[in-house]
């Protein structure tokens, strides 16, 4: 399979967006070979609990990464853009895709879903979103790690409203 | 008085809201869905709280989340406004359940009044005229066959849970009778979870006479005077008006006290509808009831003056009437036309889209409800109805001439409009002599559109 034009522009970001600082690519009698020159032009922008801008940091944290991140983590983009690997190491908001009074513990049994430093399985429940006593899991939409809690146990929550940051695992 | 109401409802009705609320010195909460946060309700509310995404069974349906968003907005009462959750008995009463009021009538007329079939034994009992129909529901295609035969043909196979034009099959001869039943039954199962339906005699070329009543819990009722609502296309009203010209005084008397029975048996409390149909014959027929604020209810306000949406937060609060009957002089005459965003060429498909500019007529007698502003988007998720415009003169041709003027300023650009296909009915003869029944739209509407092709190509315009 030849190169085309449009996948040497892909390798192209994906290597400026990567750690790398020098990529020699071998196929079929074609060869890329891309080097960087110097520092990285994108600054490294720690990855910060109210980012309000996730997409654009996510591909200046990804120059700061050691691996190359190609997939879609699974986080919920504030823009919904989705064409753009989110694999950095922005946390990502959690919104509310119900409305109602959100727990951050269990009102019975006082067991925590949700706290700051928290580790969390993509799945798992981190809250309940109580409406007319009718009680829905809120899950963790990545495995990684519960930033901060942006509301208060038992707050009202408007349909959109951030829940919390989780911060994704590194990937494998 | 309420301190603070939850509005349950979008667009132009929730804007009316507002500003009567405003009037009144109560604080709105607007309950809007994702696709409407850039509404122009969302910005004129007092407060505003996002309950769900577009789709509106996730969130102007979204009874819990409503119910809850009122809560934690210290509402003390919710209005529905019209659509919706508005005659939803099971809403009504989740929302007093949790301590506030419902802006409409009890649950439980709204529940005898939403089984059409059980509203028109109701009205019945009491001596009021219904259309000549079967004794009850009716169970079998073969007893819909024998109560058909004794009608007489044409019949409409109607459902109890279905009401506003909806559920309804035609069948004008003994053949059609088995098909128009099981197709009847399968829509209403379908659409309202509730197969029951009954015949009643289709009235050929009817008008379509709606009386408005007000009832507090005082016992006071009074009736505001009847709406014509015959100019429909597929059983949406498009233009109504006050008064309706098929009525004498004699026939108008019998229907207003009608209505008013109509109220009392029903135990009515709050602003509601009584819907008739007048034959060809001067003969009225018990329709339905309607529990809620309707669409035309600015066409009663300019005949009478009075704010209908100001005495249903009255009620509401437990106060009575601020008028009595005697009060009640509806003068002039008014004409409503409502503008949707759709295509009349196109068969009056929607056209959804960004109104990139918009501009409404004003003066004397000249009335808009709408939620519209230049860069306002009209969103594919609810109906197409982006404004209404009103209009009130002494009589019924200057009337017509002022909603020519209103309708030639009214500019609404960026998506299409049925506003120049109003515009020429302001001149169709037949409308012009008062002349027209509920099939007057069908059946004009191609000349309409013809007449409409014809006048932009002599303007030189494409498109």
């Amino acid at each position: 399979m030849e190169l085309e034009l449009t996948d040497i522009e892909r390798i192209i970001v994906l290597f400026e967006r990567s750690d790398l600082s020098e990529l020699d690519l071998k196929n079929n009698g074609q060869r890329l070979r891309l080097k960087k020159a110097g520092a990285s032009a994108i600054g490294q922008e720690a990855a910060s609990g109210d980012s309000s801008n996730p997409a654009g940091e996510a591909e200046a944290a990804c120059a700061a990464k050691t691996k190359n991140h190609l997939r879609d983590s699974g986080c919920i983009e504030k823009d919904g853009r989705s064409d753009v690997p989110a694999g950095g190491m922005t946390a990502a908001e959690l919104k509310a895709p119900l409305t109602g009074v959100f727990h951050t513990k269990n009102p019975d049994g006082g067991l925590v879903y949700a706290e700051p430093g928290k580790k969390v399985q993509k799945g798992e429940t981190v809250g309940l979103m109580e409406a007319m006593k009718m009680m829905s899991e809120i899950k963790a939409p990545v495995s990684g790690t519960i930033v901060s809690v942006e509301v208060g146990d038992a707050d009202f929550c408007e349909y959109g409203k951030v829940l919390m940051l989780i911060q994704p695992d590194e990937d494998m | 008085m309420f301190r603070r109401i939850l509005i349950a409802n979008r667009g132009e009705i929730a804007m009316r809201l507002i500003r009567c609320m405003k009037e009144m010195g109560i604080e709105s909460v607007l309950a809007y869905s994702a696709e409407d946060a850039d509404s122009l309700p969302v910005q004129m509310a007092t407060e505003s709280v996002c309950i769900g995404p577009a789709a509106a069974s996730a969130s102007y349906l979204n009874q819990a989340a409503l119910v809850e968003a009122a809560k934690a907005a210290s509402c003390d009462a919710v209005h529905p406004g019209y659509g919706f959750l508005s005659e939803n008995a099971d809403f009504a009463a989740l929302v007093r359940e949790n301590g506030m009021a419902f802006i409409g009538p009890d649950p439980e007329t709204i529940r005898l009044m939403g089984d059409k079939e059980k509203a028109r034994e109701l009205m019945k009992k009491n001596g009021i005229p219904t259309v000549p129909g079967s004794d009850g529901l009716v169970d079998t295609a073969d007893e819909a066959v024998r109560v058909a035969d004794s009608l007489g043909y044409p019949v409409l196979v109607k459902a109890s849970a279905g009401g506003g034009g909806r559920g309804m099959r035609r069948a004008s001869c003994r053949d059609e009778v088995m098909a128009a039943y099981q197709d009847a039954r399968a829509e209403a199962q379908a659409a309202f979870g509730d197969s029951s339906v009954y015949l009643e005699k289709e009235i050929v070329r009817p008008h379509h006479i709606e009386f408005q009543i007000l009832a507090d819990r005082y016992g006071g009722i009074v009736q505001l005077g009847e709406r014509d609502c015959s100019m429909q296309r597929r059983r949406q009203k498009m233009i109504e008006e006050a008064p309706a010209g098929c009525l004498t005084p004699r026939l108008r008397a019998k229907m207003a006290k009608a209505a008013i029975t109509a109220a009392k048996a029903s135990g009515y409390v709050s602003a509601g509808t009584v819907e008739f149909v007048v034959d060809q014959q001067g003969n009225f027929y018990f329709i339905e009831m309607n529990t809620r604020i309707q669409v035309e209810h600015c066409v009663t306000e300019m005949e009478t003056g009075i704010d209908l949406v100001r005495e249903q937060i009255r009620i509401a609060a437990g106060m009575k009437l601020s008028v009595r009957q005697t009060d009640i002089h509806p003068a002039g005459h008014t004409i409503e036309v409502r503008i949707n965003a759709e295509d009349p060429q196109q068969a009056f498909a929607p056209s959804p889209g960004t109104i990139s500019f918009a501009h409404f007529p004003g003066g004397g007698g000249v009335r808009i409800e709408s939620a519209v502003y230049s860069g306002s988007r009209v969103s594919p998720f609810y109906d197409s109805m982006i404004a209404k415009l009103i209009v009130h003169a002494p009589g019924r041709q200057e009337a017509i001439h002022k909603m020519r003027a209103a309708l030639e300023e009214l500019t609404i650009e960026g998506v299409r409009t049925n506003i120049n296909y109003l515009y020429l009915m302001m001149f169709q003869r037949d409308y012009l002599l008062g002349q027209f029944d509920t099939s007057f739209i069908e059946e004009n509407t191609e000349k309409i559109l013809k007449w409409e092709k014809a006048c932009r190509k002599k303007a030189g315009l494409t498109g």
